[in-house]
């Protein structure tokens, strides 16, 4: 049984002690010491076996009257009192023979060439392989295939004689061309050999068709630059001005990261992708996954290069078309050159489940999955999931029927702004899902103060997507910021998130910050006053509001808001925001109505700076 | 869909598509199949749900799977120890050269499979050779050459039978089931009717089954007595008893009259009509057929005189030799599940474990760990599941105690475990009833209860495997047999006895790998996997099979269990010595003259096993060293002879007791190639997992083979003792860490063998090829017969004139040396 607390303790390794605490492997306790042992087997992400052996210590302990013995220390978990020598005799004998056979077995691996020097052997006594291989049986490659990928490849045959492939003639026909088993292999005997949109490893090739970048839809903002695990976009300035963004087609590897963190949607696979099937997804869970997961048959299971490739209006567009749920399956990031789009997939999964929550979906409908180890781990996890997820029909979530799919309408901007209108609308007349007005509003809004209500829109569901994906505070901190703007205008204003908050304080006049974007119609009571029509305001320059899409640090933002009052530009459009973030794919900025975001922001700095040094600063960026 | 794919699922079916089945569904496919085609392992691997890779890793892994299609006969070469010391690599070498193909492989016409095998148990008749698993005993050149070529002209045993020893007819189809037993009353009624019914028969014919008897045609023997009786109208009076092994191996077949107790041995289907005529009918003996003392030419007519039989204290074989394996009602009715019921009625599991300890029941496979500690441990250890299992996993080359006890007598290794399952998973109630369960009234509420809470309600269900060899069918069938019998019985199953207590057994049939005789590695093979063993920092009570608390006990500690429970620990512990108590079950094989299996009390000096119970060195040869332990153990010399044989005093002498294995050797045996011949088998054994086997083994075998092909080198040794320390200090589990004990003894014992090989390039022995010339002296006779059968032609001679051996042809297979009979052709 394993322990269900935690104890710490004391022992004893080359003389000095340290604290550890139960479920500790003693060489992780030696390894935090700075003690260097050499290891060929282990690797962070998986289960260590004891394969090398070279890990091994003596151990005594005060109450075993003087017995010692030498233990793996990647296996044997930490005692009370437990004497440790990493270097006794005994243990360097052992070591020394171990390296020693080793660079017989394998003369021209580097990684047992540098152990064995490191413990003085030069050469082997023992009689040295010609021509051998490089491989030490550490067994890497195959525990990372069978725990974290397809299960491809396996040990076969037994002994000295045992080697490693997907079976005997080596053809790997459940490879998934992951590479993971030549990114753990520490002799380099497994390699992914990479050509020209094209990777070959176990007899197979796999084909990288590479991305490419939609000119007239890329805004040049550099965030494929960033994400890149290569850096192959390179953003580029035009003489007429525009940055776009390219990618070299020889050299990419087809991960997708940079098309899934877009953006505008600007980045494309040159051959056609795994996508969403044409047919209906109505009640199904849709699972997307990168090929090292196997999926259960009975989810629509889309493969794609790297999770990192999904995007949240994919994962939006599922649960608008119906989807019970989805799910985003990763894998073992410590073992992927792509590692990073498990994080940002993570992220995105987050964004998306937090929607769906507001949406009345129930919590829970998207979900980022991190299989157990296994071949079988991303199976087991998807296991049981549909039934998991609340059985309430999407189309009664999303009253959208009457009009069609929501996603296919999206072309038409102003018909994707009616629909974002309208399904907040509908959200609003959900009672269980309005923020109960706190009782002393009425009050606090009181006759006196009715004057200087600003209104920010019926947009709790925005609200909360934009404070997930603008850093720090989201868009209400930033119209709080706005409304202590207005106040220094002279105008007491306060913000209020719902159409309802605003009927119960009482107000008479709203201000709000475009009828376009915001405002419905309060009825007669209720004198609107939006911002474009206040004096100095530039109604042709609502720009600002779309740039909240990247990240903006609260310093930035102080820069943005003092900025913005600079050039009389007040404008900060959350619906506009939030539809772009949902739907934006083929939404404004596509179409070329919205100018590019950084540049504006990068305009809005340079304005309020009147220096070079911080807009030197953004360029950098971009 | 395929005929193929059909015969597959039908496989996967019968083992109900289950991940651990993997092993024993490649078993099956191969043999409808003949060997692993690619389109059959897909169908496994989607029909069990595992990733291919997996499939192809067992399938290599294990030695008897093949994924090249095998011969249409099959030919094995027993290389067990026993075999090797009387000369089964000349058998290899001549049947290569005559087949034309190295051992593993089939001939181009798809003709033969050449394999050598580890141990088939007829270590009597060695060397053994098996067409189409049919033992072929005493085999010699020109033996094994009319063996092949008949066996070219005939087809292989029919599709209906899986193998010539495993024929259908060992289904228990012509058995009546026993009713289900309810309780132990119901036992103990049973018991005295079947022994009133046995009572009423004037004789037994007790006829050895075992595998090397049946090597020798045990079974039509059987038949023929049976004909004779029937004939004779004594079918009633007399009951024929097809057993287990005796023991007395080499002097089969054995027959044993009762209730006078006489022996007849070698007996032929020729001799049953006399002993009917004369035995049974008259009451007298039928001299030609007794046992003749060979030293002081007297004959013994009584088993019990024999001194092979005299000196031992056969606890457990003896049982053997007086029941029919098939027949439950034999076991009960000589009081077998007496001490089941008897645990059961007690309902004190905790005094099942002290009475276990204070018997101090060691463990038989090998290290001899004391069976109660493992109990007491995994009894302690919280969980909803525990498993009991039983290593029958028997490897080491010229072993076959657990083989004959779980052929012999099955019901006694099921009633160990029960009462083993019972004392490790039992609710102790102190003897006041099993929670209520057995209290009828309230019995259909508890256990809709406990369905209810579905899970872990302080309530442990046991279970239970055993491991046994693929290589032993007959052991698994009369396990099978035996098993379903108890389960009709009631005594296995659901509410065994009415206790209350529930306990099943399945069968997990291993694929031929020595090291999942580890204790580790035998649960990972299970499981159904490849059987790489795993470190044991956390121990396999607490944590074994699929991670449950699992007790590992190998056959013969199973078998003991029911005998402590019976008789009482003090009784047990007048056996043996103050450390190691009870009996130990060796097979006592090579130079020496009485063959066989033999149990003796712990504490008889190897002296006493070797020359008295094994009647010394055939041709009167000087003895030389006998080996323990099997490949994990090591070499003993002359001098330590009267060492008291038990699991400390074997160990200080530097080999140990494993499993049994006791293989003597004379002054023609060379102790390097004993040595080399170990690490052979090891090296092939290792499962390749740990660096220190792996490689430590390889280079340990390279520089054994280097002296033993003369090109020995000066710092050999060193290395040697350089590669001990890796061995034992680095390796991951016991087949590595005792590895070096047959190396490493030898040395100590015979350092001057070694030398000689290396410094005078010489075996002092004769056995190293490359160190010893062929010659024929004076006596040869010119009959020719070595002529003939040398495969380089490197004899030459006239008829009736001594031959003479061309040194540069000869490469000394030494086949010659086998082919003569009269001892004409030297080693120089």
């Amino acid at each position: 049984m394993t322990e269900t607390f935690t104890e710490t303790f004391t022992i004893t390794i080359d003389g000095r002690e340290i604290v550890t605490a139960t479920g500790t492997m003693l060489l992780d306790a030696i390894r935090d010491m700075g003690i260097d042992v050499p290891t060929l087997c282990q690797h962070d992400a998986l289960e260590p076996t004891g394969a090398c052996r070279l890990c091994v210590v003596e151990i005594t302990h005060a109450d075993w009257k003087g017995w010692s013995g030498l233990v793996t220390s990647c296996l044997y978990p930490v005692e009370p009192g437990l004497i440790v020598s990493t270097h006794s005799d005994r243990v360097v004998a052992t070591r020394r023979t171990l390296l020693e056979m080793l660079l017989a077995r394998c003369p021209d691996t580097d990684a047992v060439r540098r152990m064995a020097r490191a413990e003085g052997i030069e050469m082997s006594g023992f009689t040295t392989i010609e021509g051998a291989d490089k491989c030490v049986m550490c067994g890497l490659c195959v525990r990372v295939c069978q725990d974290l990928g397809p299960a491809a490849i396996a040990a076969l045959g037994r002994g000295s004689e045992k080697e490693v492939g997907p079976r005997p003639d080596k053809v790997g026909e459940d490879c998934a061309g992951c590479g993971a088993c030549a990114l753990v292999c520490p002799t380099g005997e497994i390699v992914l050999d990479r050509g020209r949109n094209v990777a070959r490893i176990w007899n197979r090739e796999f084909e990288l068709p590479p991305f490419e970048v939609v000119a007239d839809i890329c805004r040049g903002c550099g965030v494929c630059e960033e994400v890149c695990p290569l850096s192959i976009p390179r953003v580029k300035a035009f003489r007429t001005g525009a940055l776009v963004a390219a990618i070299a087609p020889d050299v990419c590897v087809s991960c997708g990261l940079c098309a899934g963190a877009c953006p505008t949607g600007a980045i494309r696979r040159t051959s056609p992708e795994t996508s969403l099937p044409e047919e209906s997804i109505e009640d199904r869970v849709v699972a997307f996954a990168c090929p090292r997961s196997v999926l259960p048959g009975d989810l629509i299971s889309v493969t794609v290069p790297c999770v990192g490739r999904v995007t949240t209006e994919d994962i939006l567009e599922c649960l608008a078309r119906g989807a019970r749920g989805v799910l985003v399956v990763g894998r073992s990031k410590e073992t992927c050159e792509f590692g990073p789009g498990e994080d940002m997939a993570a992220e995105r999964v987050r964004v998306c489940e937090e929607l769906a929550a507001l949406a009345g979906l129930g919590a829970g409908r998207v979900r980022f999955v991190v299989p157990p180890a296994g071949f079988d781990g991303p199976a087991r996890a998807c296991a049981g999931v549909e039934n998991e997820f609340a059985a309430t029909p999407l189309t009664e979530a999303f009253p959208i029927a009457d009009t069609g799919d929501p996603i296919a309408d999206i072309g038409d901007a102003s018909l994707g702004m009616d629909r974002a209108r309208q399904i907040m609308q509908w959200l609003l007349d959900r009672d269980e899902l309005a923020p109960s007005l706190p009782p002393d509003l009425t009050e606090l809004f009181g006759s006196s103060a009715a004057d200087g209500v600003v209104y920010v829109g019926d947009l709790p569901v925005v609200d909360r997507l934009l404070s997930l994906i603008v850093t720090d505070g989201g868009v209400r901190s930033l119209l709080e910021d706005a409304a202590a703007l207005l106040k220094l205008k002279g105008i007491d204003a306060r913000v209020l998130m719902t159409a309802r908050e605003v009927a119960k304080s009482g107000a008479r006049r709203v201000y709000a910050y475009c009828a376009d974007g915001c405002a419905p119609d309060f009825g007669d009571t209720v004198e609107l006053v939006t911002f474009d029509s206040l004096p100095g305001v530039a109604r042709e320059a609502p720009a600002a509001c779309a740039e909240f899409r990247f990240q903006i640090k609260p310093a930035e933002r102080a820069e943005l808001i003092r900025a913005m009052e600079a050039q009389n530009a007040t404008c900060v459009c959350p619906a506009q925001v939030a539809q772009l973030s949902i739907f934006g794919r083929e939404g404004a900025w596509q179409q070329g109505l919205r100018p590019r975001p950084v540049m504006a922001f990068q305009e809005a700095l340079s304005g309020a700076k009147n220096a070079t040094k911080s807009a030197a600063n953004v360029e950098g960026r971009s | 869909m395929s005929s193929q794919a059909t015969i597959v699922h039908e496989i996967l079916d019968r083992y109900a598509r289950k991940e651990s089945s993997l092993i024993m569904v490649l078993q099956d496919v191969q043999e409808a199949l003949n060997y692993l085609p690619e389109e059959a392992i897909n169908t496994v691997a989607a029909g069990l749900g595992l990733p291919r890779s997996r499939v192809y890793s067992v399938a290599s892994f294990y030695k008897t799977l093949s994924l090249v299609p095998r011969g249409r006969h099959k030919v094995d070469v027993c290389t067990g120890t026993a075999c090797h010391v009387r000369g089964a690599g000349r058998l290899v070498n001549q049947l290569s050269e005559e087949l034309g193909v190295k051992p593993g492989g089939t001939t181009d016409d798809l003709e033969f499979s050449l394999n050598s095998v580890h141990c088939v148990g007829a270590c009597a008749l060695g060397p053994v050779l098996l067409v189409d698993d049919a033992v072929h005993g005493e085999m010699t050149p020109r033996k094994l050459t009319g063996t092949i070529e008949k066996c070219r002209s005939e087809a292989p045993p029919g599709e209906a039978s899986c193998c010539g020893t495993c024929a259908p007819s060992l289904a228990p189809a012509a058995r009546q089931a026993l009713g289900p037993i309810s309780s132990t009353a119901e036992l103990e009624e049973l018991r005295e009717s079947l022994s009133a019914a046995r009572g009423v028969q004037t004789a037994v014919v007790s006829i050895c089954a075992g595998s090397g008897c049946r090597a020798l045609g045990a079974e039509e023997l059987i038949a023929a007595f049976g004909n004779r009786l029937e004939e004779a109208g004594l079918s009633d009076a007399v009951r024929i008893q097809s057993n287990g092994c005796h023991g007395f191996c080499e002097r089969g077949l054995l027959v044993v009259i009762r209730p006078q107790g006489i022996l007849y041995q070698g007996v032929k289907p020729g001799d049953v009509a006399e002993i009917i005529e004369t035995t049974i009918g008259k009451g007298e003996i039928v001299e030609r057929l007794v046992y003749v003392d060979p030293h002081s030419g007297e004959p013994i007519a009584l088993e019990k005189d024999i001194p092979f039989y005299a000196r031992q204290e056969r606890l457990l074989m003896s049982r053997n030799a007086h029941l029919d394996p098939n027949s439950i009602e034999d076991y009960i009715a000589a009081g077998g599940y007496q001490s089941l019921a008897k645990v059961l009625a007690a309902k004190d599991p905790e005094a099942v474990i002290g009475e276990i300890r204070r018997a101090g029941l060691r463990g038989r496979g090998g290290a001899g760990f004391h069976a109660a500690r493992k109990w007491a441990s995994c009894r302690k250890n919280d969980a909803d599941r525990k498993y009991i299992l039983c290593n029958a996993d028997e490897g080491d080359p010229g072993a076959f105690m657990d083989c004959s006890l779980l052929e012999g007598n099955p019901h006694s290794v099921i009633e160990g475990m029960l009462i083993g399952a019972y004392a490790i998973t039992g609710r102790n109630d102190g003897g006041r009833g099993d929670g209520g369960r057995d209290d009828g009234g309230r019995e259909d509420a508890a256990s809709v209860e406990s369905t209810q809470e579905g899970g872990f309600d302080g309530h442990t269900e046991a279970e239970g495997y055993v491991y046994v060899r693929h290589e032993y069918p007959r052991a698994v069938a009369n396990l099978e047999i035996a098993l379903e019998q108890a389960r009709q019985a009631g005594l296995l199953g659901e509410n065994i006895l009415g206790s209350g207590f529930s306990y099943d057994i399945r069968i997990s049939r291993g694929g031929g790998a020595f090291v999942c005789g580890e204790s580790t590695a035998l649960m990972t093979s299970i499981e159904g996997k490849v059987g790489e063993p795993r470190a044991k920092y956390i121990h396999t009570a607490e944590s074994g099979l699929w991670g449950k608390p699992t007790v590992l006990n190998n056959v013969e500690t199973w078998a003991n269990v029911p005998l402590i429970i019976e008789k009482g620990a003090d009784w047990y512990n007048t056996i043996g010595t103050e450390k190691s108590k009870g009996t130990k079950i060796f097979s006592l094989v090579g130079k020496v003259n009485n063959t066989g299996l033999v149990e003796v009390p712990m504490g008889l000096s190897l002296r006493e096993i070797v020359f008295d119970i094994g009647g010394g060195i055939p041709k009167g040869k000087k003895f030389k060293a006998v080996q323990t332990g099997g490949p994990s153990g090591g070499c003993v010399p002359e001098e330590l002879l009267d060492l008291p044989v038990d699991f400390d005093e074997l160990t200080r002498a530097g080999s140990m007791m494993g499993s049994g294995g006791m293989i003597v050797m004379d002054e023609d045996t060379c102790m390097v190639d004993v040595a080399r011949y170990f690490i052979e088998f090891l090296y092939e054994e290792s499962c390749g997992k740990c660096t220190a086997c792996r490689l430590g083994l390889l280079n340990t075998k390279e520089i054994l083979d280097r002296i033993c092909a003369g090109a020995g080198r000066a710092d050999d040794l060193g290395r040697l003792e350089q590669l001990f320390e890796v061995l034992d200090d680095g390796s991951l589990c016991g087949l590595g860490k005792s590895a070096a004990n047959p190396v490493r003894s030898t040395l100590k014992y015979f350092r001057s063998e070694y030398e000689a090989h290396i410094k005078d390039r010489q075996c002092p022995a004769g056995v190293c090829r490359a160190l010893i010339t062929y010659k024929i002296d004076e006596s040869c006779n010119g009959c020719a017969m070595c002529l003939k059968a040398c495969p380089r032609e490197a004899i030459t001679g006239e008829k009736k004139k001594p031959h003479t051996i061309d040194e540069a042809l000869c490469d000394r297979c030494g086949i010659c040396v086998a082919s003569c009979k009269f001892d004409s052709i030297i080693t120089v």
